[in-house]
């Protein structure tokens, strides 16, 4: 069964996609929202695994909503006819339908969304704490990801953003890297210094360094030191 | 182009006709006696002027033949002031030479003339210092010491240019090669002031051509965005309004019959656009109307409107969808943007000499880098249609409404 939020500022366009949506058994509405702050209360708050997201919202659009969100449900964007918001879908290959919604496109998108990684769908619903399963959304200028935790194999702090490494890819947040600490799962996501918070899955190598230090070769190629107090407590962790 | 040649000859003639007859009037005035009295020198002048008439413009027609030729007129600067200098150069000789050489062959020559004259001048001279017949010219071979004779060949030579020389006959050495030199400088400035009025004329025909050109483009440019501009339909619209209507078809089928003709009311209005200038107030009022009614089935209980129109004002001209473009941005940028939305009002009067037509929209005005499609098609037809004597201005009034107005004058 899979849990649906509709978010969109126009009553007849929701009514219009409840329509569609009740054709499909296993697709169930769970709420709906006409902005994009009572969308962000509504997702966290009933945590459902896909959103029917209007971009063109008054107040933040449908973009900016998802930057606030600490962990993204699966997104599939909904546009009457914006050339702009249409140029952003393709270059960054996100899942988009035009009203009106034609019920087959509806169909190909929904088998998009079931065929993604049963874990992934199962995520950990507990506030707060992100898992390795669950995705977040990142804008950096003209280019937007949904990225999943677990490809993330380094995230590095610049002033007050972080970097996040993931493929070829090194986007920025607006977020710093205790309050990122706070919020990873601690047995995937080690704080190796004080700059630094790295994936534990992604380590290729490990030797050690100076001063009873570490240095840890990432598969990215990246090289980071765990600093001594650090390494006391990494050390710990992986012991048998 | 045969305009252009008669204007040519006209001032060619007129030009070195007055030079020649401003040449007359000087010898009249200034030199009289000289000129004027004796009646050969008379005749010779008018013969000079005459020939250099003809001279000049020869020469300076065959200068104008071979620039043309050459194209200068599109030769950069520095190019063109090597020409300049050049054909200055070239046209004066030709000028210069080719008058005194007719003069010369058809016994005109005023120079000649003098030089004859300065030869019996001289003989006069001898006989009246009764030193003809006598060989007083062998003067410094002879005497050496003897002064007087010498100093006569020098008055001699000194006054008319002529002299004996040692072999007794007489020769001639121009005492103004000064009259030479000045002469033919003063040709060189007479062709270089005519080609630089020549030069100056085209430049500045060619720039009048070119920002002709440039406005007769610019307008064919402006008819093509207009023509684009009308038919611009807004499909953001469209399909929100498809969207809508579809989902009243179960909700309220009445209503949604209604919405699709307000819609293909709204589209045929576009697509006939084109073809009128202006229409009636009231017919882009009805269509304006439609246009809100499903903008409200939208919207919902965001949209409200007011309306506040004079019924004279009723028959008014205006350009076709340009009140419905100021009520979509009223929307657009006003009411869409409001989570609760606000308020579209619509205004239509007189004052005085002018017929004004105002839509108010709950919002703030923001501040855009460029101006928008809807505005600039706006201001265009607008100037098209009224010629600068309309004008659009939008501007925040009472701290949280948005006012766009059109002033236009009566006719």
């Amino acid at each position: 069964m899979l849990k649906v939020i509709l978010i969109d500022d126009e009553r007849l366009a929701r009514n219009e996609l409840k329509r569609l949506l009740q054709e499909f058994p296993d697709i169930e509405v769970i709420g709906e929202a006409t902005n994009a702050d009572e969308g962000i209360e509504k997702i966290e708050t009933l945590n459902p695994d896909v959103i029917f997201l209007d971009v063109q919202m008054p107040g933040k659009n449908g973009f900016e909503m998802l930057t606030e969100l600490e962990k993204s449900p699966h997104v599939i964007f909904v546009t009457a006819y914006d050339e702009f918001a249409l140029k952003a879908f393709d270059v960054n290959a996100l899942d988009y339908l035009m009203k009106p919604v034609e019920p087959k496109r509806l169909a190909d998108a929904i088998l998009k969304v079931k065929q993604k990684d049963e874990e992934d769908l199962l995520s950990y619903n507990s506030r707060g704490v992100l898992s390795e399963h669950d995705q977040v959304f990142v804008k950096d200028g003209e280019r937007c990801w949904f990225i999943k935790l677990s490809e993330v194999r380094l995230f590095e702090s610049v002033g007050n953003y972080a970097k996040v490494f993931f493929g070829t890819n090194k986007p920025l947040i607006l977020k710093s890297l205790n309050a990122l600490e706070e919020k990873l799962d601690d047995k995937v996501f080690f704080r190796a210094n004080r700059k630094h918070i790295i994936n534990l899955r992604m380590i290729e190598k490990i030797e050690t360094y100076f001063n009873g230090g570490l240095l840890v070769d990432l598969i990215g190629g990246e090289k980071i030191e765990v600093s001594r107090r650090q390494a006391v407590k990494f050390k710990e962790m992986m012991s048998l | 182009m045969e305009k252009t040649t008669a204007r040519y000859w006209l001032c060619q003639i007129f030009g070195w006709g007055g030079w020649a007859l401003l040449n007359l009037s000087f010898f009249y005035f200034f030199l009289h006696d000289v000129y004027w009295k004796a009646g050969r020198r008379r005749d010779l002048l008018f013969a000079i002027l005459i020939i250099q008439f003809f001279w000049y413009i020869a020469a300076t027609h065959l200068l104008r033949f071979s620039l043309k030729k050459l194209g200068w007129l599109k030769f950069p600067t520095n190019k063109a002031i090597g020409l300049f200098v050049i054909s200055v150069g070239i046209t004066g000789l030709l000028a210069y030479y080719g008058a005194k050489t007719t003069a010369l062959v058809s016994g005109t020559s005023l120079v000649q003339y003098e030089k004859k004259q300065n030869l019996e001048q001289a003989i006069t001279t001898e006989k009246s210092l009764g030193l003809s017949g006598t060989n007083y010219f062998l003067a410094d071979k002879n005497n050496p010491k003897d002064s007087s004779n010498y100093a006569a060949i020098t008055n001699i030579k000194k006054n008319t240019g002529w002299y004996r020389n040692n072999a007794g006959k007489w020769s001639y050495e121009d005492q103004s090669r000064g009259r030479f030199w000045w002469d033919l400088i003063f040709t060189f400035i007479l062709i270089a002031l005519w080609l630089l009025l020549y030069m100056v004329w085209h430049y500045l025909e060619r720039n009048r051509k070119d920002e002709l050109n440039r406005v007769r483009l610019e307008k064919t440019v402006k008819e093509l965005e207009l023509k684009t501009i009308k038919s611009h339909i807004n499909p953001h619209f469209i399909f929100n309004s498809l969207n809508s209507i579809r989902a009243l078809i179960d909700e309220n089928p009445k209503r949604a019959r209604t919405a699709i003709t307000e819609l293909s009311n709204i589209l045929r209005s576009s697509l006939q656009v084109e073809k009128m200038e202006t229409v009636p107030l009231k017919k882009e009022l009805d269509l304006v109307k439609d246009y809100l009614a499903l903008e409200q089935m939208r919207f919902e209980e965001r949209l409200k409107v007011e309306m506040d129109i004079d019924e004279d004002t009723l028959e008014q001209p205006v350009p076709p969808m340009m009140l419905q473009t100021l009520v979509e941005n009223a929307i657009k940028h006003g009411i869409s943007k409001r989570i609760n939305g606000g308020v579209v009002k619509i205004i239509s009067k007189f004052t005085g000499k002018n017929f004004e037509l105002i839509v108010q929209n709950t919002g703030n005005l923001e501040p855009a880098p460029t101006e928008g499609f809807g505005f600039k098609s706006t201001r265009d037809r607008l100037q098209f249609l009224f010629d600068g004597n309309a004008y659009f201005k939008v501007e925040e009034v009472n701290g949280s409404q948005v006012q766009s107005k059109i002033v236009m004058p009566l006719k």
